[in-house]
């Protein structure tokens, strides 16, 4: 048997995942079954960009009272995206393409992750989680989850889905989104985590197809940011 | 005596019970293998302490990562309910299953920093730090999109699984451990299960598998369990495979031997009892060489296994030839029929025995195992099969021989020109094939290894979905404690940087971080007690900070492991599950010490890359090995060319002493030597043809097929002689019985091509195709080679040589060994020589087999033709022989020979003769030790003179001269010139006395009597010299009697001078005198020392 030493990373893997899925937080998430969720599927093919500023509530199991922090996010066909956190951002997100950075504009700090496609563990289920946002058909969508249920009140159509994959399912049992019934426009996610932590995100002044710079999904350009490489996304 | 065999025969049932009983598999590859070799003792090192005995490693395959992970979650769940037969099973990184469980090694890493680095957490930790900590904490957790940042701050508030960068980069990484089970794409994935019990045996691993396969068997019967592949291995599946497998070999190999023998038995023979009484000695002796075997080495591995088809291919030769002997003489009793051949036989088994034995010169351990059985059974199988094989068969013999003859064709001395066309076209394709493309030499150790294993594929396939470079080299480090372990990691550590730095490795991983630094431990302990005290500030800082009991219970897991730090002796061990997981990865400690493994990878997995070594010489050369089964192979490769000629040149040695014994013609030993050299040549060609490779066993073939093969041209040549070149008769007779040989050991060797053992099953097939090439080139070819060059010169060349050598003292009769006698005797007291020199007459009477047939030839005609009894005398004349030359030799140096001088007998006849005032004439035999005749007549005050022959080599003579010169005793040499006795005319005209030997005299002296009825050559000097001078002629001995020589002097035998003047007379006289000596011999039959021929052909006994 090979040594168990790597160069790298620091903490336990079930912690990772409940970091890891952080990001489905800021993914519109994925509607399915009857008349609605194909509906809202049809809509999906419709956004080619959007915009919004959220507000993001972690309830974690080892804090008392849960976490708010603001934000905004940027979504770009078929898979950019931009997060900030905090305002002014302490955390950035930016996913272009095959490369995902974390940027800490505090520390003029960025770390760089290489997204070849072929990802496992958690980096592949959150990022399958954050593409199940925008389901390109319903078969994409069904090939990754179940639909465990679905309520529309107030106009308001909350979806519970439950990962196809047991190991995303064993950190994450479900994921509810919420949209409007009238527009389609994403409301809210919300994960939930093996040890009973929730991450919410609830969206506000969302805009459908706006324009977005390419400077959005690009690193930003002020101060000397340094950038480093601290582990592979397997 | 009955009693005594029944008892004999019971105690030898035991022993071979008992034998039988200690004999039990060894399983362990790195048995096989020289101990001496660093990279063995590494593996050795490696197998005894990192590879886990009881750790059985399930592989699971899957189409995608969730059946993987499913099927390997089930398995685990099923098997943990398996308490009485698994302690723990494992399909994730434990840590993940029990995360608070990895604080304590967490704390014990910490511990471990030099106080300066540890020491830094006593202000991270001070209570005024600790609220903005906790706060910091709280932002971080609220703002980060880092899956890392958020997963450790949630249970690690403070970050102290942060560690230090040098530990990181060694120490076990709790954000992974994935790669250890799962492959990158998920689809592969491993679950380790260890046993609940030592598994002591082979057997209880085979159990203790197939129970854990049945629960694994009850997990893929469970309605969720996705369709997966599974395969096992580890410790206990190498065990129960192998072991099965060896099972398996025997008896494939043996069974399928049998069959053959069988096969060929009846097709040459049609005989059911000679064949069934054939199966059971044969299995008599499988099991006496087992029985032998379980006494002397109490193991058999999985190399020498195949033992035992070779022995049954060998040894059921030893049968057809007494059989085929048997029949050829069908009138001739059993014991003649074994004495016929019990010297072939003999000689077969010893050089085959030998040939085998010489393994054990042959670097690896395992094929030394094989050679020792093989060599055992050979020899038991010549005992057991002359000792009982034809007793029971008596019966029939003549019967079967009569079915044989009605059947068999009338040879014809045909000559033909197909051998040579045969030789021309296998050379010329031999050399053809070569000049293109040789057979290669495979460097790796795959041949150590089994063909079908299950075991191993999973092992491969874990090799290769969970390490993605080159398979790294283990590199071992050994302390006998804690500090001296450090030491040498350390010294490692720099040597491996520097091959990194160069480009010589890909990588390296060093536990060095794991092994406790006691002098940090130590002044570490006061910090750790320190930080322990801060338990209850943490605590409130938490709670004031809003986070709750779950978020600190990892923090105060590590203050409690630093409060047992800081309270006990160090060095300071982890001890929890995980901890342990970890560690006995990586270290072992042992009542010899403690022992790390750090992982090295090469630029290239190929051994005979002398750069991928050329790193290493820096390493310390103490407590240090570098070890990996494709490092082995070369080094394995080394050893067995250089041990290959030990084995080559004594096997070549005995090859080549056999074959002059055998034929003492330069001409056919060189025709054997060619033989085998065109064996070799065709069998490289045949090699290289079918892209078969030498490793590191089959080249071992090389000597068996030397020692193996030879036999067939030496029978094959002697056959030649026998039927005087009629090649076809020679083929008939003995050309059938080899290709039965031939066709059993071919079998035998053939049969272990079935082996699982990959370098067992290619010895088996180099040996088994070697040996039919030699059968072919020496039962078809060699005929034709030998008419060409060697019949003429080989039949002369054999009679003249046989005559002369038989006819002639023995060569052992030389001053150079005569004088090596007197410095034996002179430096070893004499109750030592004599043991000593009866050991040397033995083995001079086992080996000297033409000389002792000449003595027993000799003593026939005293012993009225009883062969038995003339046997038996030459054996004791042997014996006797033995002290009297010790006697000799120290009468001849010049030491006190007066204590064994005896009284005698029949003085008064001496005191008569020179009383009468006449020359005496004694005349003696060569019978007891004569020379002491000189001595003892000094001690009576008579002045004796010797006559002898010239010795052999003018200073021998003069050396003899000289010795008898010490005791006054003049010695007259005559040669065959009848003038010579004019010297000892005179002195006997003048009164003196003169001894002289009557029988074996030279031809001009010669005349014919009847001795015992037969006729013999003795000298007629006597009569001559009593014609010329009258004296008085005493017929004398001086046998051994009572541990003294005494002379015993006859009655003078009477004689008319002048009759004898008559040459008639004179023979008559001459007759006279060996008849007065008849009752003499007879009486010390034992003590007539003759070692050449003495008996002159009966005359014809006409129409």
């Amino acid at each position: 048997m090979r040594a168990t030493k790597r160069p790298e990373g620091r903490a336990p893997q079930s912690f990772l995942l409940l970091g890891l899925l952080f990001f489905l937080f800021a993914s519109p998430s994925a509607f399915a079954q009857t008349n609605i969720v194909s509906t809202w599927l049809a809509a999906q093919t419709n956004v080619q960009s959007w915009s919004a500023d959220l507000v993001q509530t972690r309830r974690l199991k080892t804090l008392a009272q849960p976490l708010v922090a603001q934000g905004r996010v940027w979504f770009a066909a078929p898979n950019r995206f931009r997060w900030e956190i905090g305002s002014p951002p302490d955390t950035i997100a930016i996913r272009d393409r095959n490369q995902l950075y974390l940027v800490y504009p505090r520390f003029n700090r960025a770390e760089r992750y290489p997204l070849d496609g072929n990802q496992t563990g958690p980096w592949r289920d959150a990022l399958a989680l954050l593409e199940a946002g925008f389901p390109r058909s319903e078969a994409d969508l069904n090939a990754r989850f179940h639909i465990l249920r679905q309520s529309v009140t107030n106009s308001l159509c909350e979806i519970v889905l439950q990962p196809r994959s047991a190991a995303a399912r064993r950190m994450m049992p479900g994921i509810t989104i919420a949209f409007d019934t009238n527009d389609f426009s994403l409301r809210s996610t919300e994960l939930q985590m093996a040890d009973g932590s929730t991450m919410r995100n609830d969206f506000t002044n969302a805009v459908l197809n706006p324009p977005i710079p390419e400077s959005v999904f690009s690193l930003p350009t002020t101060g000397e940011l340094r950038i480093v490489e601290p582990v592979k996304p397997n | 005596m009955r009693v005594t065999r029944f008892l004999f025969a019971i105690g030898l049932a035991a022993l071979a019970v008992f034998g039988l009983l200690r004999l039990h598999f060894d399983v362990e590859v790195l048995n096989l293998l020289p101990s001496e070799l660093p990279a063995v003792q590494g593996l050795r090192i490696h197998q005894e302490h990192f590879a886990d005995a009881r750790e059985l490693i399930l592989t699971i395959q899957a189409e995608n990562p969730d059946h993987a992970e499913l099927a390997a979650s089930l398995i685990a769940e099923q098997l943990r309910l398996a308490t009485n037969l698994v302690s723990q099973v494992l399909w994730q990184p434990p840590w993940q299953e029990h995360p608070g469980l990895a604080a304590e090694l967490i704390a014990w890493l910490w511990f471990n920093q030099p106080p300066e680095t540890f020491s830094q957490l006593t202000n991270r930790l001070a209570p005024d730090h600790l609220e903005n900590a906790f706060a910091a904490a709280r932002h971080t957790l609220t703002t980060s999109l880092s899956p890392a940042d958020i997963a450790r701050l949630t249970y690690d508030p403070l970050g102290l699984t942060q560690l230090p960068d040098a530990v990181a980069g060694a120490a076990p990484q709790f954000g992974e451990g994935q790669e250890v089970f799962s492959s990158t794409d998920g689809t592969f994935r491993i679950v380790f299960v260890h046993a609940a019990y030592p598994l002591s045996s082979y057997v209880e691993s085979r159990r203790w598998l197939a129970a854990v396969q049945e629960h694994v068997n009850r997990a893929r019967a469970l309605p969720d369990m996705p369709d997966v592949e599974i395969g096992c291995t580890g410790g206990p599946a190498f065990v129960a495979e192998i072991s099965s497998s060896m099972q398996g070999d025997l008896t494939k190999s043996v069974g399928g031997t049998m069959i053959v023998i069988v096969l060929l038995f009846w097709w040459a023979h049609r005989r059911v009892m000679p064949l069934l009484w054939l199966l059971v000695l044969l299995a008599v002796i499988l099991a006496g060489t087992l029985a032998i075997g379980g006494l002397l080495l109490g193991n058999i591995n999985v190399v020498s296994i195949g033992f035992a088809a070779i022995l049954l291919g060998l040894a059921v030769d030893y049968a057809l030839v007494l059989y085929h002997e048997a029949l050829d003489t069908p009138d001739a009793p059993v014991s003649t029929v074994r004495r016929t051949v019990v010297r072939s036989i003999a000689w077969s088994a010893v050089t085959t025995a030998a040939a085998f034995s010489m393994l054990n010169f042959g670097g690896l351990p395992g094929l030394a195992q094989l050679g020792s059985l093989v060599a055992i059974g050979v020899v038991l199988a010549s005992i057991v099969m002359l000792s009982w094989y034809l007793p029971p068969l008596a019966g029939r013999l003549k019967q079967h021989s009569a079915a044989r003859n009605k059947d068999s064709d009338h040879a014809t001395a045909k000559r033909s020109i197909a051998p040579w066309i045969a030789t021309a076209t296998v050379a010329a394709v031999s050399i053809l094939v070569l000049a293109f493309e040789r057979p290669v030499l495979d460097h790796t150790t795959s041949s150590l290894r089994p063909r079908h294993s299950g075991a191993y594929t999973a092992m491969e396939q874990i090799q290769s979905n969970l390490v993605s470079r080159a398979e790294p080299d283990w590199l071992l480090v050994s302390g006998t404690d804690e500090s001296r372990l450090a030491a040498r990691l350390d010294a490692v550590k720099p040597v491996l940087a520097r091959a990194l730095d160069r480009n010589e490795i890909v990588g390296f991983s060093l536990p060095d971080a794991l092994v406790p630094r006691i002098e940090h431990q130590r002044a570490n302990q006061s910090i750790a007690a320190v930080l322990a005290d801060r338990r209850d500030a943490i605590h409130r800082a938490a709670t004031a900070a809003g986070f709750t009991e779950d978020a600190t219970v990892f923090t105060r897991n590590i203050l409690d492991a630093w409060r047992r730090a800081a309270e006990s002796t160090p060095p300071f061990w982890p001890t929890n599950a995980v901890s342990d997981w970890i560690l006995d990865k990586a270290l072992v400690r042992t009542t010899n010490g403690i022992f790390a493994l750090g992982l090295v990878t090469s630029l290239t997995n190929n051994p005979a890359d002398p750069n991928a070594s050329s790193w290493t010489r820096d390493l310390p050369r103490e407590g240090v090995w570098l070890a990996g089964w494709q490092r082995i192979g070369s080094d394995l490769l080394d050893v067995v060319k250089r041990d290959l000629w030990r084995v080559v040149i004594p096997v070549f040695l005995i090859v080549f002493v056999s074959l002059w014994f055998a034929f003492r013609s330069l001409r056919e030993v060189l025709l054997s030597f060619a033989t085998l050299l065109f064996s070799g040549l065709a069998l490289s060609a045949l090699m290289a043809f079918t892209g078969w490779s030498w490793n590191l066993l089959n080249m071992l073939a090389v000597p068996l097929l030397f020692g193996v093969g030879v036999d067939y041209t030496i029978h094959m040549q002697l056959a030649l002689r026998r039927h005087n070149g009629n090649i076809a008769a020679a083929r008939r007779t003995t050309g059938r019985a080899l290709f039965l040989c031939a066709g059993t050991t071919i079998a035998g060797f053939g049969s272990n091509a079935l082996s699982n053992n990959a370098g067992l099953a290619s010895l088996g097939l180099v040996c088994a195709s070697g040996i039919a090439i030699a059968f072919f080139s020496a039962v078809f070819l060699l005929p034709a080679w030998w008419r060409a060059f060697a019949s003429r010169g080989a039949r002369a060349e054999q009679s003249s040589s046989r005559r002369q050598t038989l006819s002639a003292p023995s060569s052992l009769y030389r001053p150079e060994f005569w004088r090596l006698g007197f410095f034996v005797v002179r430096l070893i007291p004499r109750f030592l020589c004599v043991p000593l020199a009866r050991c040397f007459a033995l083995a001079y009477w086992v080996l000297a087999r033409e000389r002792r047939e000449v003595v027993i030839e000799n003593l026939l005609p005293p012993c009225n033709g009883d062969r038995a009894a003339a046997v038996r005398t030459a054996r004791s004349l042997y014996r006797q022989f033995a002290i009297k030359i010790i006697d000799l030799w120290r009468y001849e140096a010049g030491l006190s020979v007066l204590d064994l001088l005896g009284e005698g007998e029949g003085w008064e006849h001496f005191t008569r003769a020179r009383a009468a005032g006449q020359g005496i004439l004694l005349v003696t035999p060569h019978l007891g030790n004569w020379e002491f005749g000189g001595p003892w007549l000094t001690r009576h005050g008579v002045t004796l003179q010797v006559v002898t022959l010239a010795e052999p080599g003018e200073d021998f003579t003069e050396l003899r001269k000289a010795s008898r010169a010490r005791w006054n005793i003049e010695t007259l040499v005559v040669g065959s010139d009848p003038f010579a006795f004019l010297e000892i005319i005179k002195s006997l005209e003048s009164g003196a006395t003169v001894a002289l030997l009557m029988d074996r005299p030279p031809a001009p002296t010669a005349v014919t009597v009847e001795l015992f009825g037969r006729p013999f050559p003795a000298s007629i000097a006597v009569a001559e010299l009593a014609r010329a001078t009258g004296c008085v002629v005493l017929p004398v001995i001086l046998p051994r009697v009572n541990n003294a020589y005494a002379a015993k002097i006859l009655p003078p035998i009477a004689y008319d001078r002048a009759a004898l003047r008559d040459r008639a007379a004179r023979e008559q006289f001459t007759q006279q005198i060996a008849r007065a000596f008849e009752p003499a011999i007879r009486e010390y039959l034992d003590q007539w020392y003759h070692f050449v021929p003495i008996w002159r052909p009966q005359p014809n006994p006409g129409p």
